[in-house]
Parts: structure tokens; sequence; C-alpha cells
């Protein structure tokens, strides 16, 4: 191409040309839906500790400790082609401590819990694939998992979407999803009630609806449906019956499940901070209803640091066939478990987070980020909105302490 | 290869794009988007919509909070003060107020103290622009992209269809015009340059590879009051239509910078203008009040980039 | 105890709440018409969820809505993770997103 110009390129030209550089390659102002443009890496080590069972609670002499779990988390996310980007999830979990087992009343008539003699030590592997495809107003993603652990394997796959209306106001969101688990417990050939191999089919359908409000806020409600085929029972619980009979967990084999959650988004630039607020509402087939509130402020300090302090409040009801320990007369119902994740109660949760962005432009420009946080979940029978006439002595407090750090090129 | 020509109107002018591409569909989707691309930007810049960047700004002129504006405007406004320091302030982003005062369509000329008062709104130099905050200091002061979006626009359409694919084409946004590249064969594309005294004539042709060229005229939206021309380009610092060039066309590697030039060419008059243009170093052609024709591009088959 | 701690949680929630009322700017009527530049046969799907009654935020106008903290999930591996945790030792399932396996938690 011939220069333009003559023999001297005149001070004002040159300041015109290198202006008007700046204005090359801006991008396509978010007209269409566009892949994500950087490589994303992240990595996050959890260490999760449950308390121990308070002795009111268990046996005297029996193990009071629980369980404890540290996850690995690795991530990475890149696009691929203009329309089609993907991410790669890999988990590795080592799980370890003894868990509930079965309800015992005491002299008063009151449950208390029996831990697993032997300490369980279990490794979980789970890998998650995404891919997304964009079009001009849509995208379409596909999504396949694979989960193991000593005894249970789970294999997964999803497809979702989204569109956009009103020029990208408010976008139509969908997904179905799909799971094949099969359980094979590992002490099945030495305890008798064990189940041998079952399997159980998950399928997921959800909608929903995202509305702009305006510059700085959003809205989004959204329905999901979830229908739980197959052994759905926990295989490692029994039901006590009054007069030293052990029942194995009994639960339905089919569950349908409803839920509803609203979430919202504002961001308040005055204090530089940004607050989500969540409800979603439960319903199950199996009489299980909750309520989950989350609050979250995300304050940021600059542009390298944002602190982030959240609450939650959960509360259940207690599935129809939930007894703490059964009668003398044995079972007045086909299904029954006394797993107290399936009794009345409430949980709060409150959770503290700190995260560090800096760059460093050596060989590229790199976007770090240090994270840490710490959660706190307590859960009691009268933290539930109604209160149930017995708390489920096995109810769960635990603390989650967690690092990660994050690169984005 | 075929040629495929999509006209269309937009900036208040008729426009016309032609692509040359592999299939029919092909061109049409390169067009569309192209076609796309000029009417965001002319929603986005409109004087005339509620919801444009240009309305919102104009809004907050007295407030001292001032917009923050998204990068593409920042970086337009970069360019329009760098405009500015290059032409001692005769290339202005704030002078469209003046046309409250100078209605071209009332045929009436306005009086000295009503062209004073609306002077006070009027200077760049009065704008608080640290990017991305503007502040336009007093209530009634306008900002006006109207002066380089098209010149703009027509660089950004050349781009995006560069981008897509399209190796060769040129767009035409009501006389800016900027090339996406010379014909397959090689051939440029041969632009005419109207002459001020005929419409239907044109004054010398230019022959375009790449880049861009814009014409400014005094004849696109005048006024004849007893006999004087008073046209649409009015000086920023005397409040006053221009007078001088006729017409000024100027071809640069983009239609930005060769509006520009135009511009402020026109805005400096006859001879000072015609010297800057000299300065400038890029090929021009310029038409003054006698009809003299004068340039680099002057003779008739001038090759220009 | 409990039951005060949990009207107290309450309360701070319906506050924060409170102090995010969103002051709706309804905009002027004179939305735009885009239908001049889009005529294509239109899904029964568009035509129901068209609407020119609220606010359209334009591209240019979307700094703030693309911050990261103003994505539903800031830090995916934190929320899958957190999800995780809950569905494994809560009845509930989570609501939100398809995809994602199941596990055999105790």
């Amino acid at each position: 191409m011939r220069r333009q110009g003559g023999s001297k390129d005149s001070a004002t030209l040159r300041a015109l040309t290198t202006s008007a550089l700046a204005l090359s390659g801006l991008a396509r102002v978010a007209a269409a839906d566009t892949p994500i443009d950087d490589i994303q890496t992240s990595y996050s080590y959890s260490t999760y500790s449950e308390d121990d069972l308070p002795n009111s609670k268990g046996l005297p002499i029996s193990e009071h400790s629980r369980y404890e779990v540290k996850t690995q988390q690795a991530r990475l996310a890149a696009p691929i082609t203009d329309h089609i980007d993907f991410s790669l999830d890999v988990t590795h979990e080592k799980m370890s401590g003894a868990s509930p087992w079965y309800n015992v009343p005491d002299a008063a008539g009151a449950p208390i819990q029996v831990m697993s003699g032997p300490t369980i030590e279990d490794e979980r592997n789970d890998i998650l694939l995404k891919s997304s495809y964009y079009l001009e107003n849509a995208r379409m993603g596909l999504i396949g998992g694979y989960s193991k652990e000593n005894d249970y394997k789970s294999m997964n796959f999803g497809w979702d979407g989204e569109t956009h209306f009103n020029e990208k106001n408010t976008t139509l969101s969908g997904g179905l999803g799909l799971s094949f688990d099969e359980i094979d417990p590992t002490d099945a050939d030495t305890e008798p009630t064990r189940p041998v191999h079952e399997t159980k089919q998950t399928y997921s359908l959800n909608v929903g609806l995202a509305q702009i409000l305006n510059r700085r806020s959003l809205v989004q409600s959204s329905l999901s449906y979830a229908f739980g085929n197959g052994y759905l029972s926990d295989p490692y619980k029994e039901v006590y019956q009054k007069g030293a009979i052990y029942h194995p967990d009994e639960r339905p084999d089919t569950r349908h499940a409803f839920s509803w959650l609203t979430r919202y988004a504002r961001h308040i630039e005055e204090v530089e901070a940004t607050v989500h607020l969540s409800y979603q509402y439960y319903w199950d087939t199996w009489g299980v209803s909750s309520h989950t509130i989350e609050a979250a402020w995300y304050q940021s300090f600059g542009d390298s640091l944002q602190i982030t302090p959240s609450i939650r409040y959960y509360t259940q009801n207690e599935a129809d066939f939930y007894v703490s320990y059964l009668p003398l007369s044995g079972p007045t119902d086909d299904h029954f478990s006394s797993d107290y994740r399936l009794s009345t109660y409430g949980a709060l949760g409150f959770g503290i987070k700190a995260e560090y962005t800096f760059r460093t432009p050596w060989v590229t420009d790199i976007q770090w980020k240090l994270k840490a946080a710490y959660e706190r979940y307590i859960s009691a029978g009268d933290l539930a909105w109604d209160s149930p006439a017995v708390e489920a002595p096995g109810l769960v407090d635990f603390k989650v302490l967690s690092f990660g750090i994050s690169a984005v090129f | 290869m075929l040629l495929a020509r999509h006209p269309f109107r937009a900036m208040g002018s008729p426009c016309e794009l032609h692509v040359y591409g592999e299939t029919r569909a092909l061109c049409d989707s390169v067009a569309e988007l192209a076609i796309a691309e000029v009417r965001r930007l002319e929603q986005k810049y409109s004087r005339y919509r509620d919801d444009s960047v240009t309305t919102s700004i104009n809004r907050s002129a007295g407030d001292p909070a001032g917009v923050t504006v998204d990068e593409e405007t920042a970086r337009l406004l970069d360019y329009a003060a760098t405009a500015y320091a290059s032409s001692d302030g005769l290339f202005d982003p704030t002078s469209g107020v003046l046309r409250r005062v100078w209605n071209l369509k009332s045929g009436r000329v306005p009086e000295p103290n009503e062209i004073e008062a609306v002077l006070g709104l009027v200077g760049w130099s009065r704008v608080h622009w640290a990017s991305p905050r503007l502040i336009l200091p007093h209530a009634g002061m306008e900002l006006d992209f109207g002066g380089f979006v098209k010149e703009y626009a027509a660089d950004r359409v050349a781009e995006l269809c560069r981008a897509h694919g399209a190796r060769h084409g040129m767009v035409d946004l009501g006389g800016d015009l900027a090339a996406i590249g010379p014909h397959p064969d090689g051939r440029p594309w041969v632009v005419g340059i109207r002459d001020p005294r005929s419409p239907e004539g044109a004054m010398a042709s230019v022959r375009l590879h790449t880049g861009g060229i814009a014409t400014s005229g005094d004849y696109e939206r005048c006024m004849i009051v007893d006999g004087v021309r008073y046209t649409h380009v009015l000086d920023p610092r005397t409040g006053r239509p221009v007078t001088g060039l006729r017409s000024v066309s100027v071809v640069a590697d983009r239609c930005l910078i060769a509006g520009t030039a135009t511009t402020i060419a026109m805005l400096k008059g006859a001879r000072d203008g015609a010297l800057w243009l000299d300065e400038l170093g890029l090929p021009n052609l310029r038409m003054n009040d006698s009809g003299e024709i004068s340039g680099t591009l002057a003779n008739a088959e001038a090759e220009a980039a | 105890m409990k039951r005060r701690l949990l009207c107290s949680v309450a309360l701070a929630l319906s506050l924060s709440g409170c102090a995010t009322i969103e002051s709706f700017e309804w905009p002027s009527f004179s939305s735009p018409d885009l239908s001049e530049y889009t005529e294509r046969p239109r899904s029964y799907l568009e035509i129901c969820l068209e609407h020119d009654f609220l606010l359209r935020v334009k591209p240019w106008e979307r700094a703030v809505l693309s911050r990261e903290d103003m994505a539903w999930e800031p830090d995916p591996l934190e929320a899958a993770r957190t999800s995780h945790t809950y569905f494994s030792k809560e009845a509930s399932m989570p609501g939100g997103s398809a995809g994602g396996g199941g596990c055999g938690c105790n």
C-alpha cells in the first residue's frame, strides 16, 4: 500500500493517525453473543470438617468425630473458534471419618445418633466437560461428566441453552440433564443388609427467564424439575426398630422434585459494592419442602481487593417417611428412613471471602487472583421455620476453609 | 467472484455498499453485518434519539458530575480532542449548538448579539474530558458527533467486511467512502468528485485502491440571502459561516482522517486552507469561490491511493 | 434464643433488600421500533417475550452489568463445590442449571 502523505509526514497527520489507530479493532460491541475470549485457569483447595457429635446426642462409648473432606479442584476454560468455547473441571476429593448410621432411643425415648463403627476412607474423582456454541442471539451447550468413588459411579449428560430478546435485555434459558449412577457398597459381602449392586437414574429439566432492570441490576427466575428413579436409599444407613431389629434405609424408588429459584443482583456505584439476593422454594413427592434465602455483599476496595461476607438461611420439612426410630410394632409404612438429612430442621450459614487481583505483564498480560474463604454452617431443629417435635440427633455443623488461585491469559 | 451492490439509506444520506464475494449469500451476509454496524452507530450517536449517547451527554450539560462514557465514545472523544488541538480550535465538536441561531431553512441571518449569546456555549476547551468522565460545565452546551461519525462508520464498515473475509469492495456513505479493497483484478475504484457549480457533473475523478476519501462542500446545505451564500460550515471561533472554499476532497488511509482534513481546510478558508492542505501532504482537491481548482488531484485522472 | 437469632437474621436480610430498592428508570415511550430494520418472520416465543414498556439497556451502557461480580456465579469453582456440599447435606436439590453429576455422599 502506498504510504500516504508527502516526503515529510506532517505532525498533524501523525497525531491524527495515531489517535485514529486507537479506534481500530474495538471489539464488536456485544451485539452478538460471543464465546469467552481469554484462557481461564483456576485451582482451589478446601477442607471441610464437621463438628464432633455432642455427647448428649451420641452413645458414650462410640466414635464422636465426624466427616472430613479435602477437596482439590482445577478448571480450564478457553475459546476454540470464533463461535465455540469449552470448559473442563476436574475434582479430586479425599473423604474420611465416621458418618451417621442409625438412631436408638435413650431411656426417656429421645433418639441418640449411632455413628458407623469403622471410619470411611474414600476418594472421589470427578470430571466435567462443557462446550458452547454461540449464535447471533443465542448459545447452545453440551455437558458431559463422570464421577467415581470406591462405591459409586456416575455418568451424566446435559444440554443447555439460552436465547435473547429485547436487544439482549431479556434472556430465556433452559436445560436438560441425565444422570446414570451405579452404587456398589464396599462392604456388601460383610454386612447382610447391604444392597450388592444398585442403579439410579435422574432426569432433570429447567427453564429460566432473566431480565435486565436497568444499567446496574438484573433479576432471574427459574423453575426446575427432577425425576429420580431406581435405588434412592442410602446403602450405609439403617433404621432401628425397638427390640434390636435393624432395617436397611428404605426410601421410595421414585422421586419428583420441583424448585423455584429467584435471584437478583445489583451494583451500588456509590459504595463500590454489589449485592446478591436469592430465594429458592423446593418441594418434592417425598414430602420434603424447603426454603433457602441467600445474601452476599461483594465489597470492592479499588481494583484489586474484594471482600464478600455472605449469609444463608435454610429450612426444611421432613420427608413423609422420616422416623427417628421404629416402634416395637414395626414399620407402619413401606418406606422409612432415619437419615437426619430428611428431618425437619433449619440451618444458618455464614461466609466470608477475600479476593486479591493483580496483573503481571511478563510474557503476556496475565490477570491473577488469590482467594481465601471461610464458611461456618450450623443446623438445629429449632432453627427451622416450624420446629419439629423431636430434633434429629445427627444434625451436622461444619466449617470450610478454602484457598484458590486463578490466572486469566 | 460476483459484485453485489446494496443501496440503503442511513445518517440522512443515500448510501451504498459494493462488495465482492464467492456467492450471493456471502455478499448478503457481509452486507447485513455492515448495514447493521452503520445503523448501530447511527442510533448510538443520533441527536434525535432519546436513548443515544449524544442525548445522554447533552442532557448532562450543567451537571458538575458529568457522564461516564463507554470505550468507543471515549476513543472518539480522544480523536476529537487531537483534531481540535491540531487545527487551532477550528475542529470543535461543541460547535453544533450554533445551529440554533443559524437555521438554514428559515432564510434568516441572525443578529450579532444572538450569535454572541450562543458562542458562550461553544468551545472544546471549556469541556472537561478525562477519560472516561466527560463534563459539560454549562447547561445548554452540546456535543455533536455528526461532524465525524459518518466517516468513522465508513472505516468501521470496511474493517468489519475485511474481518469477515471480504477483500474487495467499497462503502459509500453519502459521499464519504472507504475502500475494503480494490477490484479483484487490482483495478481501483473510480470516484467522481462533484462539481459544486453543476450538480450532475464531476470536476475530477479519483482512483482509490485502499483507504478512504471524504468531501466537504458548501453546496450541500446552505442558504442564499440577498445574494450572499451562507453555508452550514460554521467557524466555532466567530460563530459565522466560512467563506473561501466551495469544496474540498481529501484521500487518506482512513475516511475519518480524510473527513477531518476536509473540515479543517474548509474552516481555514481559501488561502490558509490551501496552504494547510499542502503542508498536510495528503492527496487533495479543492475549489475556491472563484471556481479555481487546485490540489494534487487536480489533474482529471489523478491516481490517489 | 434461636428464634430471636432467626428473626434478627431475617431482619438483616430484608433490610439489605430494602437498601437496594430499585429506582426504576421508566423509558420515554418513544422506544425505537426496530421492525423496520429486522423484517423477518417472528416466532410466537419472540412475540410473547418482546416488550417495549421496560427500559432497554444499550450495549454501550453495559459496563456495570458485565462486571464479574454481577454474574450469577462469579466463582464457578466455589459455586460447584458449595452446591455439592449443600446437596449432600440437605434434602433439597439445587435449582438453576442442568448438568453435573450426583454422588454417593454421606
